[in-house]
Parts: C-alpha cells; structure tokens; sequence
C-alpha cells in the first residue's frame, strides 16, 4: 500500500511504519532548528523572557526567549512557537539534536504552568513513532506565581465541541471519558469514521482546558490544544508523524461549536480527575488500550480446525454480558416462517422448540438444525441468532422479525475476512418474513436510521461489568468502560449500523475490527430501558460462538452531530 | 423462569393460606417453655410440641446450612462467597400439610466475587482498568426445602431468590 498522510482505509487497517529512533531524530532536526509552522502567524512573542518552571515534584526547567522566535533550552538553543489564548500562552519546542519536545501551557496572570515533556522512542510507548509525554504541574517564577496550580479535570467529561483550526480541519470531539477522548475527522480522513485515543485532561482556568490527545494504535500522533470552552477558542499544537512518515509540526488556532453534554456518572461531589493510576508508573505510562496485540490472530485453516474440533458454542453457557439480561423467550417455538432478504438468500425456519430451529438456505435439499436463542423486546418483535453449520464462512445470522408487519433485519456475520480470519465481518440485510399470519409488508422494510445517533447509553451487563456505548457517526459505535466509582475511563470503538424497528425500538451493532473480532448486537427498547443482543465471536479460547447480550441502561443523553454526516445508500 | 418464579414452585406444596398460618407461628419467639415431656400433653399440645421442636431443629439445620455455605463445603450459586442472616428479618418456615416438609426463607445478605477472566473485550478492558475482580453484596433470599424423615429434618434443596 502507497503511503497515505491521512488513509483512505480505516486507521486500524493502515500499516503505519515502524519508524526507528535514527530516523524520527533526523527528521525532528531541522524542524527543531526553525520551530512550529502555522497556518496563520503565531504570536512568538515571548522575546526577552526567561521563564523558570518549578514542578511539584521539585523539578526546574528554564527557557530563555530570545528575539526572532529563538529559545535556549538545556544549552540548546531551538526554534519555539506560541500562541496566547487571553492571559494563557502555549509554546512548543523541540529540543535540537534529541528527540524530546516540550510544550507549554502558562497562565501569565497567575503563574501557573503545565509542562508536557513530549518523547519518541524509549517507551512506554510500544513503537517510537508513537509520542510518549509527562504531565508536570508547577508554576513559572516571577511575581504574583501563584498558589493556584493547573490540574487534571473530569470537567470536560461529557462534552462535545466542533472544532475548526485555521487550517481548514474540521473535527467532532467527544469527550464521553475522563482519560480517552474519541474524534471524527470531517476532512483529512474520508469514511467519517470515529477514533479513540488516550487522553489528557487539565483545567488550567475556569473557562479553558488543555486537552492532549495521542493517536495511541495509530499514528502515533499528538494532538494538544487549549481550548476556551466559553469563548469557543482554542490554540494548539499538532506534534508527530503522519501515515506518509511526514512530520507534522505545527500550531493552530480554531474556533469551536458546543455540541453537546451528555451525563457524567460520577458520585456528585466527586472531582477527582485521575481515576486510573498506575502505582509506581514509570515516566510517561497510562493506561492504554493496545486491542490489536491481545487479539487472536488466526488464519482460516486454524479456524475452520477449531470448528471442526466442535469448540462450538451456542448460548450454552452464561454470558457475563447478559448476567442482568432479561429471559430469553420461547414463543417462536411451534412457529415456521421464511425471511427473504432482498438480494437473497432466503431462509426458511422451522422452530421446533424453545432453542431449537431448523433452517434451510435457498432452497436447500434439507434443513439443519441449530441452537438459538430469543427474545421478545415488543410484543411480536423478536431478536433471535443462530450458526449455520456448513457454511464455508462459518456464518452467523442474527435476526429481528417483526412478525406484527412481516419486515426482518438480519445483522449477518461471517468469518475469513481479508485481515484475520477469526474476525467476524457483518452485512445488513433488509428483507420481509412470509408466514401464516404474517403480515406482507410489500416493499417496505425495516430502514436505517439516525435516531441513535449522537446518543449515549450505559449498559450495567452484569455486576462489575458496565460499559457505555457513544454512536459517534451513523457507522461507528463506540464503548467506553467506567471505573468503580464512575469515571468513565477506556474507549475503543468500531464499525456500526443502526436500523429501526419499531418506535423506540433499534437495532445496533458494532464490530471490533482488529480488536478481539466480536460482531456484538443489540436490540434497544427505549420504552423499557433494556436491551437484548447476541455476540458472535471466535477466538483460540472460547472458539466460535453465540452468546447473549443483555442489560438495563440509562440514557446519558444526545449530541447534536447529525449535521456533519452525509446520507450514504446501501448495505 | 425466574428465581422467584422457581421459589414459588419450589413451594407449591404449601398454599398460601397454611403458609402466612404457620409463618405466623414460626415467626414467633422459638424460646417458649414447654413440658419436658411430650407424652405427658394431650393430642393438641402434644402437635403443638412437635410442631415447635420441629421449628427449633429446623432453625438449627438453618443455621448449619449458612455455616457450611460459608465454610465453602456447600456451593449455591457460583461467586456466592458468604451469606449473613440480614438482622431486621426472621427465619420464616411454612410447614407442607403433613408436617414432613417446610419451605423456609431466611432475608439475608449475600456477598459475591467475580473474577473476569474472559476473553471478552469488556472483559479485558476492565482488567486494564485494574477492576479484573468485583466484589458485592446483594440483599437476598435464602429459600431452602425441608424434609422430615426417620433421621429428623433434612435439606432436599437450596437456592438463593
């Protein structure tokens, strides 16, 4: 694959390079020597200062301003940026001849001061091109330095702006957690897809926060900005390599567009803004989630051996996603129906018991039995799944029927995609149900819908075991897990579509594409506050299978982001 | 089906008139001074008699069962790791007709651990959160059958409602 600044491909599909330390410390050496570039002119303003910084901890760094954007640094003189946002100014600067940066957020009324050291190579980070960074909090010297210190803030949890930078980028910031943040970009990236990232959180004043986001699993990239929350503004600095290898170093202003809060859930009262620390954490560490290196990674033949070995496993067991999940049901039993689905195929069902159903695809010669499972989330709306033995992709059929007007949604998932054969794909078929009694809806069916999106709801699957979903895009669900005191903390997100049903009934799904390969589904009962759903997973421990989803939620609220997405057509 | 809706089986051989009856009565102080001799009563104290060493051994059997359930010799539900008799509730027993069978309910608090060890990604992410174990209590409710044979009182079943 050619390289691409920006991939055309999902991120979690683009093989950024495995850049080493020589050569990110010849890249950052010229730019080290002229400074951060701007769209629009930058305030380098900072000549014939020295500001002296005194962490908490004890530790000094001193930067000596010179004119024409000039700043020396442990003996090194480089090329520095800034940009004021009201009395707070951030610079940045590269360190010559390391491959160490700092960035700077000062408040020049008070003296408070956050320094982010910023560094490729050496860990924690995984892979040098991914930025590490240290967050100090102190004070610059001078008069009137302050009591007051800069701190990490759950302020900003819940929020959603739109920024756009004065370079013409436009991007949808969630903030649905207190460590990660989760963004759409509208303009370099094409697919309007969402991303999740490890996250920095920091109220430097009442109004503005600083904001740090590092493209973990992906580029690597830093995104920090200041961001005046009331004012709309924000100033910021883009640090890092892009998926052309290029560095990218340069600062920006943007203005935003308050989208949206959605609820915290943390204890009222409760501030407390580091909700995950790492006792005895080296330099640099966090908490971050790396699903790509967890995953199983199993080719066809593995899998299609793991089928045939019977790791099979079909709502056999408890599911720890369905521990408060609601009974399933047993009112398909007795009954036999078909689904066609436009553009095929054509199942139909025989239902000989209350788990049990025969199915025959297209008309086969005979039918087969599977295992299933339902539920009834309306009154004759159903959501059931089963496996279908024999297929060479080791399918997987999760269906709603409506049997009140005839309309089915299946969320079909398979094996043996092009990138890891264990991962499960997912098509969305439309079709109708043809049965005795049954209602023929005609051409109508179920549609997609953009009801969901923007929402939030927390999902309290079983004792312990929580997580909150964000339908970021109209094709990306993403799910964020709070800690035991209600920080919501670690997002991931994938693929999703969202389908109507019925008035306050939808049908979700998400896939995790290059992370554990679930293709999870969810039946959403507004009216009830309850979901059932059914996951299709296949992995080395727990081979393939079929297993319940099922919890109350609470609805945390909606941002106000259909504007930005565009209307596709299509499976 | 439901726990609840398994209990209220579970109890079908008691109606519900003879079970608030004789709840009423096994809710009462089981310290009541009584003949040391049972021959020496007529037939209806004599019942009355029985019926009361049959709540105290009932009580007592109650009380084994909470140990050994505590003591991890007796599995009721999977992560269940202690049950404490809630103290603003009494042991409830319902007497089956024939006097050889009670249901009895006894509010307690039920403590559970969960570790996730799972391949699930939820499962996974909480263990990166640090959380890969929780802990919980949950008020519940101890629903144990009894039969009397020759050999006295004894648990046909147990379960946590």
């Amino acid at each position: 694959m050619a390289l691409q600044a920006y991939p055309d491909v999902p991120l979690f599909r683009y093989p950024y390079t495995d850049l080493g330390q020589a050569q990110i410390t010849a890249a950052l050496a010229a730019p080290a020597r002229v400074g951060p570039s701007g769209k629009g002119a930058l305030d380098n303003n900072l000549a014939g200062k020295v500001l002296s910084f005194t962490g908490d901890g004890g530790n000094k760094l001193s930067w000596t301003f010179a004119t024409g954007n000039r700043v020396k640094f442990d003996g090194k003189e480089a090329g520095y940026g800034s940009l004021d946002l009201d009395h707070l100014t951030l610079f940045a600067h590269i360190v010559p001849g390391t491959t160490t940066a700092y960035a700077v957020a000062w408040d020049r009324a008070s003296n408070a001061a956050t320094v982010f050291e910023l560094w490729f190579g050496n860990g924690p980070a995984p892979r040098a091109r991914e930025l590490n960074r240290e967050v100090y909090f102190g004070t610059m010297a001078g008069p009137g330095a302050a009591k007051a210190r800069h701190q990490r803030t759950l302020r900003v949890e819940g929020r959603s702006f739109l920024w756009k930078e004065d370079t013409g980028h436009r991007t949808v910031e969630y903030y649905p957690s207190s460590t990660y943040s989760h963004w759409v970009e509208l303009d370099r990236l094409k697919d309007f897809r969402g991303y999740s990232a490890p996250t920095d959180y920091i109220q430097l004043t009442e109004e503005v926060y600083a904001v740090a986001r590092i493209e973990a699993e992906f580029s690597g990239l830093l995104h920090l900005y200041l961001t005046d929350v009331n004012r709309l503004q924000q100033a910021g600095l883009r640090f890092g390599f892009n998926g052309a290898d290029a560095l990218e170093f340069y600062m920006f202003r943007g203005t935003g567009e308050w989208l949206g809060q959605i609820a915290r859930f943390e204890k009222l009262g409760d501030f407390s803004a580091d909700p995950l620390p790492i006792p005895d954490a080296k330099k640099g560490e966090r908490r971050i989630y790396r699903p790509l290196a967890t995953m199983d990674k199993m080719t066809r033949a593995e899998v299609d051996a793991l089928v045939a070995s019977g790791n099979v496993h079909v709502f056999d067991k408890p599911s720890p996603m369905a521990g408060n999940g609601t009974a399933s049901s047993g009112a398909l039993a007795g009954k036999q129906f078909a689904v066609e689905y436009d553009g095929g195929p054509k199942m139909e069902y025989r239902f000989t018991g209350p788990d049990t159903l025969e199915w025959r695809k297209d008309g086969q010669d005979s039918f087969r039995q599977a295992r299933y499972n339902a539920w009834e989330m309306m009154p004759g709306a159903f959501i059931f799944g089963h496996l279908l033995e024999g297929e060479p992709n080791h399918d997987g059929h999760i269906v709603v029927v409506d049997l009140q007007n005839g309309m089915a949604t299946n969320y079909h998932g398979f094996l043996n995609t092009p990138y890891f054969a264990n991962e499960a794909g997912c098509e969305t078929l439309f079709g109708k149900i043809v049965g005795q009694g049954i209602p023929n809806p005609g051409g109508k069916r179920h549609e997609r819908t953009r009801d969901m999106l923007g929402r939030a709801f927390t999902w309290e699957y079983s004792p312990g075991l929580n997580s909150m979903h964000l339908y970021s895009t109209p094709w990306t669900t993403s799910w964020i897990i709070p800690t035991a005191d209600g920080h919501f903390a670690t997002e991931w997100c994938g693929s999703g579509d969202f389908v109507k049903i019925r008035d306050q009934l939808y049908f979700g799904r998400w896939q995790e594409e290059a992370c554990n390969g679930t293709l999870g589904t969810v039946l959403i009962n507004m009216r009830t506050m309850h979901d059932a759903g059914i996951g299709y997973h296949c992995g080395k421990q727990g081979g393939l299978s079929m297993s319940a989803v099922g919890a109350p939620s609470r609805h945390a609220g909606k941002f106000d982001v259909e504007r930005f997405f565009p209307v596709r057509k299509g499976k | 089906m439901t726990m609840d809706k398994a209990a209220s089986i579970a109890s079908n051989s008691t109606d519900r008139r003879s079970f608030l009856k004789t709840g009423a009565i096994a809710a009462a102080p089981l310290a009541i001074a009584v003949a040391p001799a049972a021959a020496l009563a007529d037939d209806s104290s004599r019942a009355r008699l029985t019926r009361l060493e049959d709540e105290k051994a009932i009580a007592a059997l109650h009380r084994e069962v909470v140990r050994k359930i505590n003591r991890g010799e007796r599995k009721l539900v999977t992560g269940l790791t202690a049950l404490a008799d809630s103290p603003a509730h009494e042991l409830q027993i319902a007497f089956a007709n024939n006097g050889l069978r009670a249901t009895c309910r006894r509010a307690c608090n039920a403590s559970f651990r969960t570790e996730f060890t799972g391949t699930s990604t939820i499962e996974q992410m909480h263990r990166l959160q640090g959380q890969g174990l929780h802990q919980h209590e949950e008020p519940r409710v101890l629903v144990a059958e009894y039969v009397k044979d020759k050999q006295g009182w004894a648990v046909e079943s147990l379960h946590l409602a």
